[in-house]
């Protein structure tokens, strides 16, 4: 492994390191109040009332799974295929409410209270999210620096 | 990765169990909207004649909104009747409703629909002064006017 090599898996392994740690911090809020998180996902009017509680209760700790799984190096490209799926919806669900105009907040990072409506803030932010989860999941891992020799 | 996920969101249901802030698993159902006859109109005021009515005291302020939004922030002295959850919670405000001679429901602000919803059913019920505040918790709130947070 040459210098640019490792200079490369350092910024890797960063990326990765924030990526969990942007997914367990937004996690954390949401496990803790399931019923204003619930409240932030109702107000976006996309689920039906009825899957509405259980996403609540349910989404924050896949978040925080993952999120896990990333910080310490465990299972990389599932986890990056799941963050990525899951910023993709977010970010879906968010130019929606956007789009629409409807005046709520994000709910991301936790309950919204006292959060600003969304806007082109959120919007960007997420993008840039869903850059970093997909730049985890398609990089090619490492390989070893010499081909392992063929025995027999 | 889906068992995984799956595994995560189990345990997220199962800790619902002895989660102190803990929800049901089903929302309940949003009650069906009514419709009003046709001569029958709720009349919409703005932020000034609301504070006129709040001045006056002789309105009840009835918030619309959801008890987790209610309770982050609402008008000084209103009541909290979520429209999604109205079955649940009239019964417990019906009499704080008939304290007053009128009522003024509110929402978030100008793009939600729960204070005409809201408005409406009260009408059914036999409210007959019964106001649209129609810039809502926003324009009050943006307007520097009292407000109060918790239940």
């Amino acid at each position: 492994m040459n210098r640019s090599d490792r200079a490369w898996s350092i910024v890797y392994i960063l990326a990765r390191v924030a990526l969990g740690g942007i997914f367990i911090v937004a996690a954390l809020p949401k496990m803790w109040r399931p019923d204003q998180f619930a409240d932030a996902i109702n107000n976006y009017r996309i689920l039906p009332y009825f899957l509405v509680n259980i996403s609540a209760l349910a989404l924050p700790w896949v978040e925080f799974l993952f999120g896990a799984f990333l910080i310490v190096g465990f299972r990389i490209r599932v986890a990056s295929l799941a963050t990525t799926i899951m910023m993709t919806v977010f970010l879906a669900a968010i130019i929606s409410a956007w789009a629409r105009g409807i005046d709520i907040t994000c709910g991301c990072f936790g309950t919204g209270a006292g959060d600003a409506p969304i806007s082109w803030h959120e919007v960007v932010r997420d993008s840039l999210f869903l850059l970093l989860s997909l730049w985890v999941l398609l990089k090619p891992l490492p390989r070893p620096a010499r081909p392992i020799p063929r025995i027999g | 990765m889906v068992l995984w996920g799956l595994a995560a969101a189990c345990l997220g249901l199962a800790a619902n169990l002895v989660h102190p802030h803990g929800i049901p698993y089903l929302k309940a159902k949003p009650p069906v909207k009514v419709e009003l006859p046709a001569n029958v109109k709720i009349e919409e005021i703005e932020v000034i004649q609301a504070n006129d009515l709040w001045d006056l005291g002789e309105y009840l302020f009835v918030d619309s909104r959801s008890p987790v939004q209610y309770e982050e922030g609402h008008i000084a002295g209103a009541v909290n009747l979520p429209w999604e959850e109205f079955e649940k919670y009239y019964p417990q405000v019906k009499v704080t409703l008939h304290s007053k001679p009128g009522l003024v429901i509110y929402c978030a602000g100008e793009d939600c629909d729960l204070s005409h919803a809201l408005a409406r059913r009260l009408y059914q019920e036999g409210f007959r002064s019964v106001f649209v505040f129609f810039g809502g918790w926003h324009a009050w709130d943006s307007a520097g006017l009292p407000t109060e947070t918790g239940r």
